[in-house]
């Protein structure tokens, strides 16, 4: 039935249609890993870096951010945690101080309006914790923390401790974390000779070289429905993307709805506008600059004045009714996903 | 007699007709980003394929419906827009030259390919 040559020569047909079947999902160049740090999760995809320097890299990342989070994690057991208890606190290594100096800078070029030493009062709108409850707080103790001022600016650093006169001053490095992790996997990669990857920490994305006769390609995701996406860009290496808003953490009540986007000014939640993005061009800090610049964006009172304060180039809001509002110069960049008419776009 | 198919024509067979028939399904799977697309006179409109509809332009009627596009009514001699039928795949289009009109069915969902997503 079988005749020997026959079979033979079928094998081999056999053989090549299967070396074709298999070249043809061939092993992808890329590379991807998802990792989950103190509730936050990362993704990375690698293209054409092999496996093990990839595994590397990851481990070497997830390592720092776990350091980085002992030391500023806002209301789980950390030396921040233990210095806005006392107000005092001796640091135990001087990347502390480093990270510390960044948020100062920051919170000096945005006017205040990434405030790092507001803790207190996003505590007080019942933010630290894993699962919010909320809790609208009285317009005393709101004003309370407010008239102290707090402020970086205020701490007194010595070779190895940090205190501060103002009793409402607490730190919450939350609006910058993301950011400042992305710079610091960026770092990573760079020692170990990777050059080609994408990261993406909590939806803020740094996009390190280009796959293959493309750029990194990103969506955003629709503000008002995380099912849906609302545009989509070309990432050139370098560039970094950051997105603030409302549907991150809140919560509701009589109605209403409460984000942790508190406005370091009046010291309330974000109302006028839902979200806030703003796409980084390659520079030193690209990452840190994606997470705090979307804060002085989404609080802001004019967005044009904003633009000329932060030299920021790219970057739009939106909000709850439905509108866009896009630099002229991002507008070309982007490509909008959502049903026609559904957004009403405007440049400002 | 001689045998006129091998067993191992058989899985040749079997190879060739299933990479048949994951072509067509790749090919004719329509994405959910879908709409329609009428472009009548250098005016481009575009219409959601669930939407239920009968659109009258110069010359020529449309309906939508269920999915589906066809030209009900046209103005033109040879009728053939109408003859077509309906429409529902990607890339499938009608053309009716008299009346300048194409409608045709197209997909943002083809760009969606993206590396990752920013919230």
């Amino acid at each position: 039935m079988f005749p020997k040559k026959l079979l033979k020569n079928y094998s081999s047909i056999l053989v090549i249609l299967l070396i074709f079947l298999v070249n043809s999902c061939a092993k992808s160049d890329f590379y991807e890993h998802k990792a989950l740090v103190y509730g936050t999760v990362l993704e990375f995809k690698f293209y054409k870096t092999d496996a093990e320097l990839s595994n590397k890299a990851i481990k070497q990342v997830i390592n720092r951010l776990n350091t980085i989070n002992k030391q500023f994690h806002p209301w789980k057991e950390s030396e921040i945690s233990e210095f806005n208890k006392n107000h005092q606190l001796k640091y135990t290594d001087d990347s502390f101080i480093k990270i510390l100096s960044k948020a100062k800078y920051y919170e000096n070029f945005t006017h205040s309006l990434f405030n790092p030493s507001i803790g207190k009062l996003i505590n007080l709108w019942g933010f630290h914790a894993d699962t919010i409850i909320g809790n609208i707080p009285s317009e005393n103790k709101v004003n309370i923390i407010l008239n102290s001022k707090p402020s970086l600016n205020q701490l007194l650093i010595t070779k190895n401790t940090i205190t501060t006169k103002n009793k409402e001053l607490e730190i919450d490095l939350g609006g910058m974390i993301k950011g400042l992790s992305l710079d610091i996997a960026n770092e990573i990669y760079e020692e170990l000779g990777i050059d080609n990857v994408l990261t993406n920490f909590g939806g803020n994305i740094l996009a390190r070289g280009k796959p293959n006769n493309r750029y990194w390609e990103i969506a955003i995701q629709n503000p008002l429905d995380n099912k849906l996406l609302l545009a989509k860009l070309k990432l050139e290496p370098g560039m970094a993307i950051g997105t603030s808003g409302d549907y991150e953490k809140y919560f509701l009540k009589n109605g209403s709805r409460f984000s942790h986007l508190i406005n370091p000014i009046n010291g309330y939640p974000i109302k006028k506008y839902s979200s806030a993005t703003v796409l980084i061009t390659p520079q030193e800090d690209a990452g840190i600059k994606s997470d705090v610049l979307s804060k002085p964006v989404i609080f802001s009172n004019d967005l044009n004045k904003t633009r000329d304060d932060l030299n920021l180039d790219y970057f739009f809001v939106t909000t709850r009714e439905k509108k866009i509002l896009i630099s002229e110069s991002f507008l070309k960049k982007v490509e909008w996903l959502f049903e026609k008419d559904e957004f009403d776009v405007q440049t400002f | 007699m001689f045998k006129l198919f091998k067993p191992g024509d058989l899985v040749i067979f079997i190879i060739c007709f299933f990479s048949i028939i994951l072509i067509f399904i790749n090919f004719y799977r329509v994405p959910s980003g879908s709409f329609i697309s009428i472009e009548n006179n250098n005016q481009t409109k575009e219409y959601s394929l669930s939407s239920k509809s009968v659109i009258e332009l110069e010359g020529i009627t449309i309906e939508i419906n269920s999915g589906r596009v066809r030209v009900v009514k046209s103005s033109c001699k040879n009728q053939y827009c109408i003859m077509q039928g309906w429409i529902s795949k990607l890339n499938q289009s009608i053309l009716c030259l008299p009346n300048l009109t194409k409608i045709s069915i197209k997909s943002n969902d083809n760009n969606i390919t993206h590396d990752s997503t920013a919230y």
